[in-house]
Formats: C-alpha cells, structure tokens, sequence
C-alpha cells in the first residue's frame, strides 16, 4: 500500500496532473490578477512553491528511474505506449543487393550488427527479443542515434537542476535595493532595504559602496544608454566597476543592477532676512512618471519640486551638465497645509537664482541618483547549468531520434527479398517510409 | 521606411500571394507545374524578405525587433524559412505552404498596417541575449505554424474513408504520415521555445533582478509551452493520435499567438515591450 502510494506520488501520470493543474491555475490567474490589484501575490503562495517543488521531485525521481533502466539496458522499449507494440515485418522485393542495402543504411549514419549480438546502449530489443530473432533466422539490425533516450533524461534532470537553482538563491541568496545620489558612498548591508532574504543568508563583511559617475545617454532626445562607476570601498583601497542596463556589476557574490535614476538638485533656500533654510542637495523622486517629489520646510510649510530635464540637444551626462545653453530647470511651489494651499510658485534655472513668494531659491547645480538593486544568488550557476541541460538534452532528444531498422535478406530468382522492420523512438511511419526508399521497392511488398 | 525596403517588401508581398495562389491551385487541380513554380516563388519571396530585413537593420541600425512590423517580417521570413527546409525533406509538405506562405504576408500586411516607423532601442534591450530570444521565439512560432498546418491538412483528410477520398486528397501522404509530421514540427517549435524561454530568463535576471516576473508575456510564453509540453508527453508517453491529438494541437496554437502577439494587444502595461528604463517599481 505504501509503495503503491509512493508509486504514484512520483509517476509520470501525477507528473502529468501536476502540470495541467499548474496550466489551469496559471491560466486563471492571467484573469484574476485584474481583480485582485496584485498578480505577484497570486503566485508567490507556499501552496504554489509546494506545486511545482512536488512536480520537480517527480521529474526527478521519473529521470533518475528511466535513466536506471536505460543504464540496465532495459529503457528502450517502454519509451513510449507504441514502442511496445509488437514488430510489424514488411517484405520486398527490391533489385539491390544486401550489400547495397547496408552501404545505403551505413550512408545514413546507420550501424549494423548482427541481433544476436549485444548492442551497447540498445541491448534491451536484442535481450528481449532475442527468441523472435533466432526464431526468424539471421537478422541483422541497424542502429542510428542509440544515446537518443539519455537526451530526455538529460532535459529533465535540467529542468530540476534549474528548480533546484531558484530554490539555493531563496534560502541562502537576498535581494534588496538602495538609493545612492552621485558623488555619495553607503554601507553595505546597513543601508539596504532589503526585500527578500534567505534563512540562511549570510551578509559579507561591511563595506562603502560609493557613487562615483552616472550618466544618461541620449540620442536624438531618446535615452539610449544609462552607465554608473560603482566604487566599492574596503578600508583605503577603492574597487571601481563599472555597471549599466542589462550589465550590473558584481562584487562580493552581490549584483548591483541599475534599477532606476532621477535628479538629485542642490538647492539653497533662504527667507526673508537672509538666512538659510535649506543647503542640501534634493533627490527627486518619481510620480507618475514626471521626476516629482515634495519635501518639508522647518516652518512645517512644504515645497514641491518639479525637475524640467534640460533640452540635451544631443550632449548626454557629464557634458551636457557643464554646457550652458539647455539649461535644466526647477519649478518650486510653496504650499501650507490645510485651506491656506499653494503660496507661491516659480522656476529656477541651473545657475541661477530668483524670488519665489517669501523665499529666495538659488539652483546652482544637480547630480543624478541611482536606485540600485542589490541581490545575491547563489543557485545561479545551478539554474545556468540546468538552462544548458534542458536546452542540449532536448535538442540531443528531439532532432537525434533513435532509429532501428531489422533487416534479413533472401535471394528470389535475381532479387533481393527484404524481409524488415523499422522503428523509431518517434515517428515510426516517417522511418518505414524512408526505408522504403531505401530498398528501391520493385512492388513485392506484402 | 527606406525606399530600398518598400521595394523589397512589396515584391516579398508579392511573391508570397503569387505562391499561395499556386499552392491552391495545385491542391484543387493537382499541377505538378504550379506546385514548381510556388515554390521558386516561396523561395524568392524568402530571399528578398531577408533583404526587407538587411534594408531595415542598415536603416535603424539595429536587428528589426523592435516594432510589430519588424517582429513581422522576422517571422514571416522564418515561417516561410522553416517551411521550405521541411518541404526539402518531404515534398508532400509544399501543400502546406497554403497555411505557411499565407500566414507570411497575412503578418506582414498586419505590420504594415501598424506602422512601418522605426523606433530607437531603449537601453533594456540592450542585450546580447536579444538575438537568441526573439529568433529563437519567433522560429517556434514558424514550426508550430507548420505543425497546425499538417494537423489542418490532417483533419481534412480524415473526414474520408482512405481510398474513397476525392482526387485532391491523394496528393498528400497517409493521415498518420500526416500526424507524425505535424508532431515533428510542433517538437522542433518546442526546442526553440525552450531556448526562447531559457535566453529570456536569463535576460531578465539581468535586465530586472529576477528570472521570472509573471509579466503577461512571460506568463502565456510559460503557458504556451506547458501546453505544448503536456501534448508532446500525451503523444510520446500516452500514445494519443488522430484528431483529439491534432484539435489539442490546434488550440496549443492559440496559447503561442496569445503570448506572441495578443498579450501586447490585450495588455498594453506589459513591461515587456520595454519601452521603459527598468521594470515598474513595485
């Protein structure tokens, strides 16, 4: 009883089921995912991760179970429902000879053996049907692709391996983000936000991690390349990388991956008599896809700042910041809260100053920050290794198919009588038909 | 788009109607002359459709991905590409140019119709997985549109006793012939999407800080493939055949046009057209 209920955890009919019930919910999910506001939550359930660690259990269990077979030399005739059939014997008449017919055969990259004889890889059909064989007569049996099978267990050990992968990175791996304004250094990991974090993570010792340079690219108007010179810092000694879209640089086991960027500007904000309120820089967030943000004043009044991007005019970063002409610009609204609402409203250009409402603004520069996404993944050569697997295990399987032809010949008044067989481990008729060609049917086929 | 390139996607268009037309009249008539000449026809179309594309990278100075018009060409060029190198192997299969070769310039007038206007590449494309993603993606989509067609050509003879079936129908191979090869196809479509999932994870491991992110895209690609994966185990494992078999993979069609080019449509906050830097902050 408890075998059989083992058995049936880990077949390839539950493995099956698993599959489209995965389908099924995925599927649904597609459309309730609209409803429920949050399409990550519908598959981020342990229920989920539960599903397709069982599915992973039972491909794997059903590779290591086939793979034993086919190391016993007994995998290949059960590989499929049909591969059980028993052989169906052709007969005909053709006009070349055994010895044409085998060059031909060896031509397609055919082996030939005598059925007796164990044939590695492929021993199973000759131990099984070695009986039907010597009951027939002298067959020979040709033979292309014998590894063909080991490519379906190499696909899913493959796609295990890269389950096992998402699987390492969630327990021992972390992923988290930091925002770092131009020219600034933050400590690892004490200034991580960190969003996801593995039991048994275990942080580096701390360092600085500093934003040297970042800059935008443009051409004509549209962003076509954004850089930054990461520095990590170890007591004296600096360790610049550089990083930009789709190549994060990587330091201590850590990805540091540009995740976005916006406008950091240095404002100077003095009242009426004088004096200062603000010198700092203002790192502007984004909202609504404008680089907008707010920020508060000690009086408990607040400001809004808006960043009008210059007018690169095809310049881009560093240059484009020390060029004159296309100046970038702040649009500052001074509000109280409550009824009292907006105070007053202006612009500031770079390098320049003006009054708005009670306050003096003076703009005199800006930087960019980076957000940085920061994650550490120790499945990932799993999940590379597993990618490659189920990629070459599938092409091996699909595109080198076992093929087996059963060949004996008979002399008839100056002819060849050919009686044989054909069977391929997938599409069969598609062999028998270029065996057919083969034999150069002269129609005594029966 | 560039005059050389108007040229060339015309005569493409061109040559790809003149060859559907061809094929037709070789299934109702049985000409061996129009079967011929189809195919030249297929093969030019395919051999200036290539030069639609080498006019549109020169133009844009990237490979053509960026727009539906040039996901396109791509595809309607290795749609018809897949279909000629099988027809080479099995000559039975020029009939079903009448549901490659359509599908080609049917694709390609949709692209046309869009907008034929260039747009740079946004810094997240990229990428040196780009070319095996989206080539391998869009060669999937061209073996399963020959394996549906097979399975289409499949179910039209079956509604004929073998040997009782019209004229026509004695053009092509047996029904089982016909099922293996549809089967063969939709296989080959299976590496590909396998390798177009594979280079597309490991993509966004770089572009987004995550393998997977169940972004629509990703979702009905995952889905499509699942699907196509259950089928190929039903055929190999369950031995299912004959026409549950062929509708099964009919429908396993509608998933790989849904994640090809239905979710764009239906979903247009997708971050994967990445038009944007990054993907949404969360």
């Amino acid at each position: 009883m408890k075998n059989r209920v083992i058995k049936m955890l880990v077949s390839s009919r539950t493995a099956l089921g698993l599959m489209s019930g995965i389908l099924c919910y995925i599927i649904a999910a597609v459309y309730l995912s609209p409803l429920t506001g949050d399409g990550q939550s519908l598959f981020g359930g342990w229920w989920f991760a539960a599903a397709l660690s069982w599915l992973a259990l039972n491909i794997m269990v059903c590779s290591v179970r086939r793979a034993s077979r086919l190391y016993g030399g007994r995998g290949g005739g059960s590989e499929t429902r049909h591969g059980k059939r028993p052989l169906n014997i052709n007969e005909t008449l053709t006009g070349s000879g055994p010895g044409e017919i085998e060059a031909g055969l060896r031509r397609k990259g055919f082996k030939l053996h005598p059925v007796g004889e164990r044939v590695q890889a492929d021993g199973e059909w000759a131990q099984a049907d070695g009986e039907w064989a010597q009951a027939n007569g002298e067959w020979l049996q040709a033979v292309k692709n014998p590894f063909s099978p080991w490519g379906s267990v190499v696909f899913h050990l493959g796609l295990t391996v890269i389950l096992a992968g998402f699987g390492v990175s969630s327990i021992f791996g972390m992923s988290g983000d930091v925002m770092i304004p131009e020219g600034v250094a933050v400590r690892f990991p004490d200034d991580l936000s960190i969003t996801a974090q593995g039991p048994f993570y275990s942080a580096a010792e701390p360092y600085l991690v500093g934003l040297r340079e970042f800059t935008v690219s443009e051409v004509d108007g549209e962003i076509s390349q954004v850089r930054g010179i990461l520095d990590f810092m170890l007591g004296d000694y600096r360790n610049p990388y550089p990083t930009e879209i789709n190549k994060p640089a990587r330091h201590d086991g850590h990805y540091w991956r540009i995740k976005d960027y916006g406008y950091s500007a240095h404002l100077i904000i003095r009242d009426k008599s004088g004096n200062t309120v603000i010198d700092d820089y203002a790192n502007i967030g984004k909202t609504g896809g404008r680089h907008h943000d707010e920020f508060p004043l000690p009086d408990g009044s607040s400001f809004t700042i808006d960043f009008l991007e210059p007018d690169s005019a095809g310049r881009a970063g560093q240059a484009d910041r020390q060029a004159g002409t296309a100046r970038a610009a702040l649009r500052i609204v001074f509000a109280q809260p409550g009824e009292a609402g907006v105070l007053a409203a202006g612009t500031v250009h770079r390098g320049a100053e003006g009054d708005i409402g009670d306050y003096r603004v003076s703009f005199p520069e800006y930087r960019y920050w980076g957000l940085f996404d920061v994650s550490k993944d120790p499945g990932e050569p799993l999940v590379y290794l597993g990618g490659l697997m189920a990629a070459a295990g599938l092409a091996w399987r699909g595109c080198f198919i076992r093929k087996r032809v059963w060949l004996r010949f008979a002399a008839e008044s100056g002819d060849t009588l050919v009686y044989w067989s054909a069977r391929a481990d997938y599409f069969s008729r598609l062999l028998e038909n270029e065996v057919r060609e083969l034999l150069d049917d002269k129609g005594g086929n029966a | 788009m560039s005059q050389p390139e108007m040229y060339f996607f015309w005569i493409t268009v061109f040559c790809y109607v003149a060859a559907f037309f061809l094929y037709l009249y070789r299934f109702l008539s049985g000409s061996a002359k129009a079967d011929k000449v189809g195919t030249w026809l297929a093969a030019t179309g395919a051999a200036v459709n290539f030069l639609v594309i080498t006019a549109r990278t020169v133009a844009t100075g990237h490979l053509p991905v960026r727009t539906l018009y040039e996901l396109n060409i791509v595809v309607a060029f290795l749609a018809v590409v897949v279909f000629l190198l099988a027809r080479r192997y099995f000559p039975w299969v020029s009939l079903l140019g009448i549901v490659s070769v359509s599908f080609a310039f049917l694709v390609m007038g949709w692209g046309y119709a869009d907008s034929t206007a260039a747009l740079p590449l946004t810094p997240a494309y990229k990428s040196r997985w780009l070319a095996v993603h989206v080539l391998f993606a869009l060669t999937s989509t061209g073996c399963y549109v020959l394996g549906a067609a097979a399975g289409i050509f499949y179910l039209l003879k079956a509604r004929f006793v073998p040997g009782a079936e019209p004229e026509r129908y004695r053009m092509l191979p047996e029904k089982e012939i016909l099922e293996e090869s549809g089967v063969k196809f939709i296989l080959l479509g299976f590496i590909a999407g396998t390798i177009m999932i594979i280079s597309g994870s490991i993509w966004a491991k770089l572009l987004w800080g995550n393998y997977w992110g169940w972004d629509p895209v990703e979702t009905w690609s995952l889905v499509s493939w699942l699907i196509y994966g259950i089928f190929l185990h039903l055929r190999f494992i369950y031995a299912w055949k004959g026409r549950k078999l062929v509708w099964l993979g009919l429908g396993c069609l509608v998933t790989n046009i849904i994640s090809f080019w239905a979710v764009g449509l239906v979903t247009p906050d997708t971050y994967h057209t990445l038009d944007q830097i990054t993907r949404p902050i969360e």
